[in-house]
């Protein structure tokens, strides 16, 4: 009886296993996934529609035998609608054989309705989802993002990947724009100030949109995306846009430069830009004082730079040279620090930080002011110092614009 | 009879702190302040162990439910050890059933929570019926693995310029009593203050000299941890959003971009959490099943696959998630510290009357292995 | 029947009588033979009976050494009468080293059977056994299975007593003991049991010996079979006790504290007691420099754990866990999906039966036949299956790298139990993806916690974890600084005095 008992609890495990057998659950093969790579949403019509980019693996994947794949187009799109996001989503599994699969998905594009109804409800999906990653980038764009979807890229076969690949580009090396992620718009959203910024992407050029592939086939495409302006947000509404420079501006300001160009004109104040330097580094302190009971904020500006360009007749391979170039070049950064906070506070809009520098330093102060905030914003100025040091100067040193001048006299 | 080294006792509070800490963001209701909440609880802790360590270093020879005889006398003994029984049970079962939602909630979504429970409670009992030592030496094979995963996830995290540390300011933004409040007693009994768990486990050393260091830098290396840990969780998402996702330290890992090709790590970060939640769930399992073998005064094996039984049944009886959580947050955590802090003070108290001085340093006790023991520790 | 109970038939004093009970018990067979010779002494006449079998002795020794003396006996000073005097006489006349005597019928057929010559004295009930055992044998060889770049390249053989001799010559020292033993009903093989005195652990030195003492078995034709009489837990694939071609190996291993069991028959020796780790270590690790030895080392650790893993990660990334993958690989890899008829689970199984039939189909290959067919196998089996779309490409290329990062590990019985897991592990990824991968290690990890080999942990050193240990596992540490022999097998620590310092550089410079 005991022996009994024993042999059963010992082979208890092995049945068990066996039950495993009759049912995996989770089980999908990688062929019955469709992989996304790049989603959006649009307010159509008192509904949420939702598009995916689907990538076809076969056109892609340099693998398959067959030589007619050329032919396909590497991404199809499609579209649900939906009184709610996930309602939209569930409504796929009528016309996809395949389920959606958004662990892959690199980019959000919202459209312009749908951002200005409210996007709240679509970070909440985000967070609460497991699978969905929160390192999306998210964008904006000025009609329906469908649009964006359908457009091919020409250098890359996945469009979602490739305009992830132009954010990141544009973060790292132009600093104009800055890629915006999910669960930062998510922070800065929740945060102190409540207001975000998202960039913009938009369908640019005029005539045939590049939906075919055959479009790709001629060395001149007639549209291309290309990035914009930059969206303002009020807790989870777009209630504004901003320019580049803006964008730029706020960049400095919150310290949020990666690697630029900076240009600048020979005479501070004038608009024929000229030279241009190369920013490696560049950091910025941000610090709120209080001046006689005013709260100011002192941004204090280091960075390191490269000379790259130089059409003015300073010779940079002197002191003074380099010191006039300098000089000019803080003047450019001060100048679109200004217009930023200029822009920003006309919208009563504090994307630059100030609303978290203040809590951070004085709690108290800040408790009294929270409620004011949208009042006491525009009022709060900016002292800038910018301290840039051109490093090096490339190749050669005097300008060759002005070497020709001087053989010409 | 089955002995254990004092390293292997070392590796084992260190695997047991650890557990599923990281899963949840403790001391959420002080907000930045959570890692100060920590730190409060920590040394709170560190003062409850320092008192169990006490008690136990009058009796060495002796586990919880020797010295709860030994303190209060046969009866009164037997039926506090059989509330510890019931303790330890209830804790290994609140640990599967933290198992099986995490699983379901990340890895697999649409697999019966019934099956997973079902393979954590047999694999739990299987390392049980091979015996302790055998358990503990899994135990020391895990802990360097967990330690370098999760040092390679925090290196990982600083290398994808997530961490801001300014987010934990402002420091005691609205005094100390937030922080207080949010550690006691809720940060205290879990997990701090589930170090009680171990009087099972001191009687059977080899070698009990110096125990109770071994037991501190133990404990104080894993606090410290576990407080730069929930410090990361606060510096990478900010409070908002720390507050209130489910994982956060999930959430963090989910952020990781490295290189083009290591992202999307978190299901590392799951299994992590299995190796500490399954360690600290057999833990409770072996504990209360030894117990019970003790009270009964048997040594068959009946007693594990009662305790596993009845653990594996009552892990159902919690409807959903939200409920498992309010059980956890709202109701448990007043009744433990009775068992945490509340008996081992009367213990204190009795073993001071009773044994008021301690026995002289013993001889260490031969292994039933071939390995001499001054080797060892 | 144990060796102790065999009943004791002594044998008689008449020559004739023992001749006929030799004749029937041994059946007339047409190898033995029977040598009768008259002693010429000068008080009375001897009459001696030779029994031995042909193709056991050395003929050689035979006539020159017993037939011989014993024919040109001149010895007019013994007139020996009673027995005791004529085995005297004997033991003087005949040149042959070991002589013994047989006193009952069990130790006379023991001595015919292993090839010595019985001599069978009139009026006495004691036979003579004189050693000359001579037998075809296999010279000593390189190893078939156990190679190595740098070392010796001899080989134990199928004679026990050259391997004996290897290692005594390997062993210089007095401690060296032998103590043999005779194991199987039919076979009587001998065993010999080689250790260390002063080093060995006694308890399992009593240990090994209880337990081969108690064996009761027809036959013993390979080490194999000791192995499973005496190895400790019966259901594992693990192996607890090791075995070895090579006599540097056998040494290496008596001089850490091991017991080696030489068996009569198989040049395999049987080493024990033996952790998880020593599987992972080859001698090639002490012939080569440290550093290189210790990143081999650290591939075959690596290998072991692919070996066992690697078809199982895949089935549970590519089903379950999509998203672990970076987006080209994934796309690639769902590329090659299409068109497959098979579930991942189900074509993993087939690849991997495959090629286990593969393999074994090339250890029974006769040599002239073997590269075609291998060749076949691989590219036809292989390219064919991924060009018809029967299995995906990265399913064979998973396969292949399982199959030989097997070959990797030294030891064919843990390569083996590699194998046997990965089965398992493959169902259990197949069926609950990562998750499943975790509680089959956890299971596997906790079955090794608890198994001991002789009364030595599995996993030591790592768990319990001895320090001093853990210097030879995962990497080799150069000599100079392996100064002890590990713990766990001997308290007798001491292998060189702590730490000596290599030659100083000062004193090379010039």
């Amino acid at each position: 009886m005991l022996i009994k008992l024993r042999i059963l609890t010992k082979s208890f495990p092995i049945l068990l296993l066996c039950t495993l057998l009759t049912g995996c659950w989770d089980r999908t093969e990688l062929n019955k996934i469709g992989i996304t790579s790049a989603t959006s949403i649009d307010w159509v019509n008192n509904h949420w529609q939702v598009s995916y980019q689907l990538v076809i693996p076969q056109s892609i994947s340099s693998q398959s035998a067959m030589g007619t794949s050329n032919q396909q187009a590497p991404v199809m799109v499609f579209s649900t609608v939906g009184d709610s996001i996930q309602t939209a989503i569930q409504r796929a599994s009528l016309e996809m054989p395949r389920t959606l699969f958004f662990a892959h998905n690199r980019v959000m594009i919202i459209g312009e309705d749908a951002a200005r109804k409210g996007i709240g409800q679509l970070i909440d999906n985000y967070l609460r989802s497991a699978t969905s990653r929160e390192t999306v980038s998210v964008l904006i764009t000025r009609g329906t993002g469908r649009k964006i979807l359908e457009q091919l890229v020409p250098m890359e076969k996945i469009p979602g990947a490739a305009i992830q690949n132009m954010l990141l580009n544009e973060d790292k090396h132009n600093s104009d724009l800055k890629q915006v992620m999910v669960y930062q718009l998510a922070m800065s959203m929740s945060g102190d100030s409540g207001y975000s910024t998202v960039p913009e992407i938009f369908i640019a050029g005029r005539g045939v949109e590049s939906t075919n592939v055959e479009e790709l086939k001629s060395t001149k495409a007639e549209t291309k995306l290309k990035m914009g302006r930059l969206a303002v947000f009020k807790k989870d509404q777009l209630i504004g846009w901003l320019s580049l420079n803006d964008g730029f501006g706020i960049n400095w300001i919150m310290n949020r430069i990666d690697q630029t160009v900076l240009f600048f004109s020979c005479t501070p104040g004038s608009k024929h830009v000229q030279s241009a330097v190369h920013i490696i580094h560049a950091k910025t302190r941000l610090k709120p004082t209080q001046q006689n009971g005013q709260w100011v904020m002192k941004a204090d500006v280091q960075a390191t730079a490269q000379l790259i360009e130089n059409g003015c007749d300073i010779d940079p391979s002197k002191r003074e040279g380099i010191k006039a170039l300098e000089k000019l070049a803080n003047h450019a950064v001060t100048t679109s620090m200004q217009d930023a906070l200029r822009s920003t506070q006309a919208m009563k809009a504090d994307v630059l930080g100030f609303a978290t520098s203040i809590h951070k330093k004085d709690p108290k102060a800040w408790k009294q002011m929270k409620e004011n905030w949208d009042e006491i914003f525009p009022q709060i100025p900016l002292e800038t110092t910018v301290n840039i040091s051109i490093e090096r100067l490339g190749m050669s040193s005097k300008s060759f614009v002005d070497i020709l001048k001087g053989k010409q006299e | 009879m089955e002995r254990i080294s004092k390293f292997q006792l070392a590796m084992m509070i260190i695997l047991f702190q650890i557990g599923s800490t990281p899963l949840f963001a403790l001391g959420g209701k002080a907000k930045q302040d959570s890692w100060l909440a920590m730190l409060a609880a920590a040394i709170c802790g560190l003062f409850l162990l320092l008192m169990f360590l006490f008690i136990q270093r009058r009796a060495p020879d002796k586990d919880l439910i020797g010295l709860l005889r030994l303190c209060f006398g046969n009866i009164i003994g037997n039926f506090l050890g059989a509330a510890f029984v019931l303790y330890f049970a209830y804790e290994s079962m609140r640990n599967v059933r933290d198992f099986g939602e995490i699983t379901t909630i990340t890895l697999l979504t649409s697999t019966p929570q019934l099956v997973i429970m079902l393979i954590v409670v047999v694999l739990a009992a299987y390392a049980i019926c091979m015996g302790i030592e055998a358990f503990c030496r899994v135990v020391e094979i895990l802990t360097p693995i967990v330690i370098c995963s999760y040092s390679a996830l925090v290196i990982l995290i600083f290398s994808s310029n997530l961490v801001k540390l300014d987010r934990l300011l402002p420091i005691m933004e609205n005094g100390p009593v937030p922080v207080l409040k949010a550690a006691f007693p809720d940060i205290v009994s879990f997990p701090f203050g589930q170090t009680v768990v171990f009087f099972m486990l001191y009687k059977l050393l080899y070698n009990k000299k110096k125990f109770c260091r071994v037991s501190m830098i133990a404990y104080s290396s894993v606090a410290l941890f576990l407080i730069l840990m929930n410090m990361l969780d606060m510096m990478v998402l900010g409070p908002t959003l720390s507050g209130e996702s489910t994982i956060p330290f999930l959430q963090a890992v989910q952020l990781i971009q490295v290189g083009d090709f290591l992202e999307r790590l978190d299901v590392f970060v799951t299994l992590l959490l299995f190796l500490g939640l399954y360690v600290k769930l057999t833990m409770f399992y072996w504990a209360s099943a030894y117990g019970l073998a003790e009270l009964l005064g048997t040594k068959s094996k009946l007693p594990i696959y009662g305790v596993g039984a009845v653990i594996f049944a009552t892990s159902f009886l919690e409807p959903d998630y939200t409920y498992h959580v309010w059980l956890g947050i709202e109701v448990s955590v007043k009744f433990f510290p009775i068992f945490q802090v509340l008996i081992p003070l009367m213990m204190f108290v009795a073993i001071l009357i009773r044994k008021p001085h301690s026995p002289p340093p013993l001889a260490d006790t031969k292994s039933n292995n071939i390995m001499g023991e001054e080797t060892i520790g | 029947m144990k060796a102790s109970q065999k009943p004791t038939i002594p044998l008689s004093t008449d020559l004739h009588a023992n001749v006929e009970r030799i004749q029937t018990r041994l059946g007339g067979s047409s190898d033995i033979i029977i040598r009768p010779l008259e002693l010429n002494f000068p008080q009375e006449q001897c009459s001696l009976v030779l029994v031995y079998i042909d193709g056991l002795v050395e003929n050689a020794a035979i006539h020159e050494f017993i037939i011989q003396p014993l024919l040109t006996v001149q010895d007019s000073d013994n007139a020996a009468e009673d027995y005791v005097g004529i085995k005297n006489v004997l033991q003087q006349i005949i040149s042959i080293g070991e002589l013994t005597s047989a006193a009952n019928e069990t130790d006379l057929f023991e001595g015919i059977l292993q090839g010595h010559t019985a001599i069978l004295i009139d009026g006495v009930s004691e036979a003579l056994i004189a050693t000359t055992c001579g037998w075809e044998r296999r010279s000593i060889d390189e190893p078939q299975t156990q190679t190595v770049i740098r070392g010796p390249k001899e080989s134990f053989t199928e004679n026990i007593r050259t391997n004996t001799t290897l290692l005594r010559r390997k062993i210089k020292s007095p401690d060296l003991r032998f103590e043999s033993l005779s194991i199987g009903r039919y076979t009587q093989t001998k065993i010999i049991i080689t250790y260390l005195e002063g080093v060995a652990n006694t308890t399992v030195l009593e240990e090994v010996k209880r337990r081969l003492h108690s064996i009761d078995t027809d036959s013993i034709l390979e080490s194999s079979y000791i192995e499973e009489f005496i190895e400790d837990k019966i259901y594992t694939p693990f192996p607890t006790i090791m075995n070895t071609e090579r006599p540097d190996a056998a040494a290496a291993g008596i001089l850490e504290g091991q017991i080696i069991i030489l068996i009569d028959g198989t040049p395999f020796v049987l080493l024990t007691p033996v952790t998880f780790f020593k599987f992972l270590q080859s001698s090639e690790d002490y012939y080569q420099r440290y550093d290189i030895a210790s990143f081999v080392r650290l591939i075959r650790y690596m290998s072991f754990i692919i070996s066992m893993l690697l078809p199982s990660l895949y089935i549970a990334i590519t089903t379950f866990h999509h998203e672990m993958l970076p987006t080209t690989l994934l796309i690639g890899l769902a590329a090659q999906r299409e068109g497959v008829p098979f579930p991942a689970l189900v074509e993993a199984f087939l690849m991997e039966i495959t090629f286990e039939v593969l393999r074994e189909a090339g250890v029974r290959m006769p040599r002239v036949v073997g590269p075609a067919i291998s060749i076949v196998g691989a590219l036809v089996l292989g390219q064919a299956a991924v060009q018809a779309g029967l299995v995906s490409a990265a399913m064979v290329i998973v396969v292949s790298f399982t199959a030989i990062s097997n070959f990797v590990v030294p030891a064919i019985n843990l390569a083996v139990a590699a194998r046997l897991i990965r089965f398992f592990l493959m169902v259990l990824a197949g069926t609950l993806g990562l998750f499943g991968i975790l509680v089959g290690c956890m299971t596997i990890l906790i079955h090794m916690a608890s198994i001991k080999s002789f009364g030595v942990p599995y996993l030591a050193p790592l768990a319990p974890f001895i320090k001093q240990n853990v210097k030879d596992i995962f990497i080799r540490l150069p000599w100079w600084r392996l100064n002890t022999r590990p713990t766990n097998l001997t308290t007798n620590n001491q292998r060189q005095p702590a730490a000596p310092q290599p030659a100083d550089a000062k004193n090379n410079k010039s």
